[in-house]
């Protein structure tokens, strides 16, 4: 329910309580020692009280009280209808409803007409009021309280100009309408609240809890130059729901002893939380508790029973033996906590924050790099070991920088527990999410940008990955499918699997659909994995029908071209009738990496170290040339490779001509998700801590590079996009080696 | 469904962040109650984002008391953010800031 609703309700109700009152007092005339009628007026006044109290409409709910407090002794038969009283009820109900549109329009202050209305009425309902003999019982309590007072002696008495309040709402209080907070606010306007303290102490366990009764407590220090009446008069609405105490300024300690042990909480808590809100200083708190023994002595003198010292007495003899220790160790106990709070607590920090410094160990490590250049050229042995401990602890600033990055996957992987739930139900299929591997850490922002893919392929699995449950008893599998999410890391990777169980990728079909879309050709020998890729060409699909969950066409090319561009790689494997895995590589973090320094021509290159298998001399009797697709026998398996200067059209460098002699070529094999392929370069430099620099909108196109980065002698240096060579290695091997036409045209496609 | 859970979820998740939308009322406060009681008595850190409540009142202050309690039981953490304008000014009357671990919501 909206407050427009909660309001619309409201007038709606007052409308018709204040039309049902006006009939009331009507028959009333006729009647008027009908109690059934008498009660109807009496309860629809009431409602609107507790209604407009609950909207917190102040002047309603004092006006419509004075009212009601009226009505109620003609309820209780203290008062006989006459017409001059019936005639002052309808004037009250027509200006009850003068003031609910008052409040309904939202004005501050009520205009003068309605507050010179208002207050004849009130002084008449008070004449009615003033007429009974006996004071109200809450006054004669005040009247009582307040001789004590008096009667206290002055030096017991504490150093407060404060009122305390003690409230204890009873069960009903909500129920009926009434919100402690309005009251509060209405106290406001009869002095400042210093303090107020919310004690919860009452609330049950959260299965015995009720939402709409109350377990609220209540501790007020108020300070007005009021009388006690006008603020006995802000609660009297809920006396008969609520344990009111109300202690003036300079109240005699023995007044607030009665407090403590009068209210439900442990004595010690409401003394803290006086002493906390300043009514009472400490020594008065002890004192409190003192006259409270000194009582409690007297009576058990009498008793004779003194085995067993009542709660109180305890309280005191700690708080007399030690006040300090006592005190102290409150406060301790309140450090201790805060301590425990704060240990457990993680530090949030800006994520813009985060990217500076990772920025800036960016720049360190590069600046790093850079005076080891320059220390290697002095030949200082000091100042080369000097730089080389620097280094060592910049890598591990740099380790730990990222590290901040690094979230768990599993949170992610939770997160399609009930897309899997709620869809599996929508399509009538029983499917369990299996997830292994949760605690597999990655970038955060590869997080954020996988997510969306992964969501794809789960709804992609379970709308057409899993079979019906008919088709799967008939195949004879359990009845029961299950997808399976895993991650694990894999050689400087991590690699997310999405499995379902399901009948697995039609192969047949989609060659056919390729050949019918002609992204294929029929005369073509394909893989099974470049069969089951071409589902990740834009507009595919072999959804015979478009659901709500998948099978538009879009998605499987969107998946790919965001793992793309985490410079990740998709395979897909399918076993026909058991299951199909979507197998997703994505590399650690975006920002830095370990990379392996080689030399091509008078370019230096970066190749990320993590794919680095293996280098090893290209020795020209092991490899075998066919127009510009190479191939090496390395230990007895086919490697082919590519020549970096070849491939990167660096001709033949100067230095390689002239040192030719004494030149070797050096192939480093590298590996990345099953596939190797092997890159000749003319040097290997060695290790290289490389800051990625990503290319410029410019250079976006470029095959071949996945960056740059800036060397430690200020040179940029190319890195090596290793999964796109090795698609194009693997290309001309596997799809047409020999026909060297094809090969050219697909090389000047890539 | 006026109260949304946030994370993900699941056996390993150690915060449980939930965000309440529209008013937490008397109106609303038994269906919040028992929204909000599943995610109770559960060991991990609670988080309540009140950004979308709109109206506040006792009831709706004493379900948030009930999410401390049970979150002090299990020894667990609780915070909240704080809501806008009137919901804001009734957590601050009933002066619970500090019990509820009210933060600023956050720029």
């Amino acid at each position: 329910m909206s407050i427009d609703e909660g309001l619309q309700a409201y007038i709606q109700e007052t409308t018709e309580l204040l039309d049902q009152a006006e009939d009331t007092l009507l028959s009333l005339e006729e009647n008027p020692t009908d109690e059934a009628l008498i009660n109807e007026l009496f309860r629809a006044v009431h409602t609107i009280k507790g209604a407009s109290g609950l909207f917190g409409y102040d002047d309603v709910v004092a006006f419509t009280h004075e009212a009601e407090s009226v009505m109620g002794q003609v309820r209780e038969g203290k008062l006989a209808i006459c017409s001059d009283l019936l005639s002052l009820f309808l004037k009250c109900r027509d200006h009850i409803g003068t003031l609910v549109q008052h409040a309904l329009s939202g004005e501050a202050e009520l205009d003068a007409d309605t507050q010179a209305t208002g207050k004849v009425l009130m002084d008449e309902l008070c004449v009615y009021l003033g007429r009974e003999a006996s004071p109200t019982p809450a006054s004669s309590d005040a009247a009582a309280t307040a001789s004590e007072e008096a009667a206290a002696p002055e030096s017991d008495q504490v150093e407060s100009d404060t009122w305390h309040i003690s409230l204890r709402f009873g069960p009903d209080v909500l129920r009926n309408g009434m919100d402690p907070l309005s009251f509060f606010r209405y106290l406001e306007t009869v002095g400042d609240i210093v303090n107020l303290t919310t004690l919860d102490d009452a609330m049950p366990v959260a299965e015995d809890m009720d939402a709409e009764s109350c377990y609220l407590g209540f501790e007020i220090d108020l300070r007005s130059d009021t009388d006690k009446e006008t603020i006995e008069g802000v609660f009297e609405f809920v006396q008969d729901d609520c344990e009111i105490h109300i202690l003036s300024p300079n109240t005699s300690v023995a007044q607030y002893a009665r407090l403590i042990e009068e209210l439900p909480e442990e004595n010690l808590r409401i003394g803290e939380i006086l002493t906390l809100s300043g009514a009472l200083t400490a020594r008065e708190l002890k004192e409190a508790l003192d006259v409270q023994t000194a009582i409690e002595h007297q009576e058990g003198e009498g008793d004779e029973a003194q085995a067993v010292p009542p709660l109180g007495e305890v309280v005191v003899a700690q708080q007399v033996v030690a006040p300090k220790v006592v005190e102290a160790a409150l406060e301790k106990q309140q450090n201790v906590k805060q301590a425990k709070s704060l240990d457990s607590q993680a530090v949030r920090v800006n994520a813009g924050k985060l990217e500076d410094l990772i920025n800036l160990v960016g720049e360190l490590v590069i600046a790093s790099a850079h005076s080891q250049v320059m220390a290697l050229q002095t030949t200082s042995s000091g100042m080369l070991e000097s730089v080389e401990n620097m280094s060592r602890l910049v890598e591990e600033i740099r380790d730990n920088a990222l590290g901040l990055r690094m979230v768990q996957i599993g949170e992610t992987f939770n997160r399609y527990r009930r897309v899997v739930r709620e869809l599996s139900k929508e399509v009538g299929k029983d499917i369990e999410l299996s997830i292994s591997g949760g605690d597999t850490e990655l970038d955060k922002t590869v997080v954020e940008r996988i997510t969306d893919p992964l969501m794809h392929l789960v709804r992609n699995s379970i709308d057409h990955g899993i079979e019906s449950p008919e088709v799967r008893a008939a195949n004879g599998k359990p009845a029961k499918s299950t997808i399976s999410l895993n991650a694990f890391h894999e050689s400087g990777s991590i690699i997310i699997e999405v499995i379902d169980d399901g009948g697995g990728l039609p192969r047949d079909v989609i060659l056919a659909k390729a050949i019918e879309r002609g992204l294929a050709s029929a005369d073509q020998t394909l893989t099974d994995q470049e069969v089951f890729h071409l589902i990740f060409e834009p507009g595919f699909s072999t959804a015979e029908k478009v659901t709500n969950i998948s099978g538009r066409g879009v998605g499987m090319d969107v998946v790919r071209k965001n793992i793309d561009a985490l410079r990740g790689l998709i395979e897909v494997t399918s076993t026909p009738g058991v299951e199909t895995k979507f197998s997703i590589r994505l590399p650690l973090t975006l920002a830095i990496i370990d990379g392996f320094q080689v030399r091509v021509g008078d370019s230096t290159y970066i190749i990320p170290l993590a794919m680095v298998e293996e280098c090893t001399e290209l020795e020209a009797a092991s490899s075998r040339e066919t127009d510009g697709s190479n191939y090496i026998n390395l230990r007895g398996e086919l490697l082919p490779f590519v020549k970096l200067g070849e491939m990167f059209s660096l001709g033949q460098s100067s230095t390689q001509n002239t040192t030719h002699a004494t030149h070797r070529d050096n192939i480093v094999v590298v590996q990345f998700g099953s596939q190797r392929a092997g890159l000749v370069v003319d040097e290997l430099l060695g290790e290289y801590q490389t800051v990625i620099k990503p290319l410029g909108d410019v250079f976006q196109h470029l095959k071949g590079f996945s960056g740059a980065t800036i060397l430690g002698s200020g040179e940029v240096a190319m890195i090596v996009d290793v999964p796109g060579l090795i698609e194009q290695v693997a290309h001309f091997s596997s799809v047409n080696p020999g026909n060297d036409k094809h090969k050219e045209r697909s090389a000047s496609l890539h | 469904m006026p109260i949304k859970r946030r994370d993900k979820g699941g056996k390993k998740s150690k915060t449980c962040r939930l965000a309440i939308e529209g008013d937490m009322t008397i109106y609303t406060a038994q269906e919040l109650k028992d929204e909000l009681v599943q995610y109770l008595g559960k060991p991990w850190n609670l988080h309540i984002d009140l950004t979308d409540v709109t109206e506040l009142d006792t009831s709706g202050a004493q379900l948030l008391l009930l999410a401390r309690h049970e979150t002090d039981h299990m020894e667990k953490e609780l915070e909240v953010t704080q809501p806008g304008g009137a919901a804001a000014e009734a957590l601050a009357t009933l002066n619970i800031a500090d019990r509820l671990n009210l933060q600023a919501p956050a720029a």
